[in-house]
């Protein structure tokens, strides 16, 4: 690339030169004009006009040949320049162009302005990059570590069964950031507790609420107070310090599964489904979410299981991959429920027909509790008599007494 | 009164929240018509709590002309007790 500038045409210079030329000439016609009809106005002769005038006229005539002497300089330099530019171009052509000093100078400093504010927007930009990769990749790990807690809070699926009863749930962790809660464990020799639920929000806080709800509940439980005041217990715990007002529906219940009583509080957790009771779902009382107000009024109902009889819970990830994204899955999982609640694998089977699966954005759970109506088939107990089975079961129990999952 | 359409969802929450947030404290008592609401997930009933708790501290939160689907949701989960729906 050749160094050398091309001269641009001092076009300003001469146009602002001959604008002083012009301006000079009407200035010293107007003055002639005035100083020669004011004399003759007042009657003096002509002597004394151009003896008065002379000087003024002398003056403006001074002015304009510096006019003149301006103009030469200012529009005459360029050209000589000009030349004397091509003649230096043209000896040192053969040494390879260069640059004409004064406009290299003015070349550079624009070329330095230009780069450096250049340098400025590329700086700035560069650092809401680094500023927002940062924030990405902060976030990302937030959620890693979320998920993380959820998943290690919240096992993935557990079963309890007994000679005459089933319970299990299955938790299919989503993609996203909201999470879903299922528990069930021995509480002792007679009794399982068992319980559902939706946390609301997301994040790290929604992790956290739900890694303290399941701690809570499990304490409360185990200590052997009632699920009301449990619950009650669980709000106040969940409700201090919830800044992010992160909230939690809940059903929980503890299965005797020996009388097959079921004692249970709602929190604002969809009813389950009936299975073999003519009735689509069990009618419970609504309560009000955990963790959003400073007090709920749990109210703890009793129902007793007959031979047959069974519910299924699921969460709204369910209901939202069975509704297609729409809150409009209620019948199809009903009728789902209804034909799958006797398969050994039933929360899973149920889960994988509504297309609840983890490539879902949703977490959804099911829980099933069933207790049979005819005893379980020979094969499936590996060919023991029912009430060998009962007996191996309670010996089994008893040996693991200490054994609270 | 301000006027909420289609879904109250997870989608919609941080429109919702923000729309909610921006009214100035002068606004004392808030209703939300409901009539355009098609679909509410546990976000959405969320961000009511949210919004019912912001304004009672300043003054008042109520729902007007709720459809079924918001109306079941907040019946199922005791919210009509606490959030204040106007017939």
């Amino acid at each position: 690339m050749s160094g050398f500038h091309r001269k641009r045409a001092p076009l300003k210079t001469v146009v602002s030169a001959i604008f002083a030329a012009l301006i000079s000439l009407v200035v010293l016609f107007f003055a002639l004009y005035f100083l020669i009809s004011g004399y003759l106005g007042k009657g003096q002769s002509f002597q004394t006009l151009l003896l008065e005038i002379l000087p003024a006229c002398a003056a403006l005539l001074f002015a304009w040949g510096l006019t003149l002497f301006f103009l030469k300089r200012r529009v005459g330099a360029p050209s000589e320049k000009l030349r004397s530019s091509l003649q230096s171009l043209s000896d040192t052509v053969s040494k390879g162009a260069r640059l004409e000093p004064e406009e290299t100078e003015r070349d550079f400093q624009d070329l330095r302005d230009e780069l450096s504010s250049q340098s400025e927007k590329l700086l700035s930009l560069l650092k809401y990059t680094r500023k927002k990769t940062g924030e990405e990749a902060a976030q990302r790990e937030k959620n890693a570590l979320a998920r993380r807690i959820a998943t290690e809070c919240v096992a993935a699926e557990r079963t309890l069964t007994g000679a005459d009863y089933h319970l299990s749930y299955k938790l299919a962790r989503g993609k996203g950031l909201s999470f879903d809660y299922a528990d069930a464990f021995r509480i002792d020799g007679e009794t399982v507790f068992f319980a559902i639920g939706d946390v609301w929000g997301q994040g790290i806080d929604a992790a956290l609420f739900l890694d303290k709800l399941k701690n809570g509940l499990k304490t409360g439980v185990l200590s052997g107070k009632l699920l009301s005041k449990v619950m009650t217990t669980v709000n106040a715990q969940l409700y201090a310090d919830n800044q992010a007002s992160i909230g939690a529906t809940l059903f929980a219940g503890v299965y005797n599964f020996v009388t097959h009583e079921l004692h249970f509080v709602n929190m604002g957790h969809f009813a389950p489904i009936a299975i073999g009771s003519g009735a689509s779902y069990l009618r419970v009382r609504a309560g009000t979410p955990l963790g959003l107000y400073e007090k709920v009024t749990p109210s703890e109902e009793r129902i007793e299981l007959l031979e047959g009889q069974g519910l299924v819970f699921c969460t709204e990830g369910v209901l939202l991959a069975a509704g297609e994204g729409r809150m409009l899955g209620f019948r199809r999982t009903n009728m789902t429920a209804h034909a799958l609640a006797n398969n050994p694998k039933a929360a899973e089977e149920i889960l994988k027909s509504l297309g609840a699966t983890p490539d879902k954005e949703e977490d959804a759970a099911v829980l099933v509790l069933r207790y049979y109506k005819e005893p379980k088939k020979e094969e499936e107990n590996g060919g023991s008599s029912v009430a060998e089975r009962a007996r191996n079961y309670y010996k089994e129990l008893f040996s693991k007494s200490g054994d609270r999952h | 009164m301000f006027s909420i359409a289609g879904a109250l969802s997870k989608a919609s929450a941080m429109e919702f929240c923000s729309a909610v947030g921006s009214l100035g404290e002068m606004i004392k008592d808030l209703v939300i018509d409901c009539e355009k609401v098609t679909f509410v997930d546990s976000e959405g009933l969320r961000q009511l709590v949210i919004a019912q708790k912001l304004m009672q501290k300043r003054g008042s939160f109520s729902l007007i002309r709720v459809p079924a689907v918001l109306s079941e949701a907040l019946f199922r989960t005791g919210l009509s007790q606490k959030i204040r729906v106007l017939s």
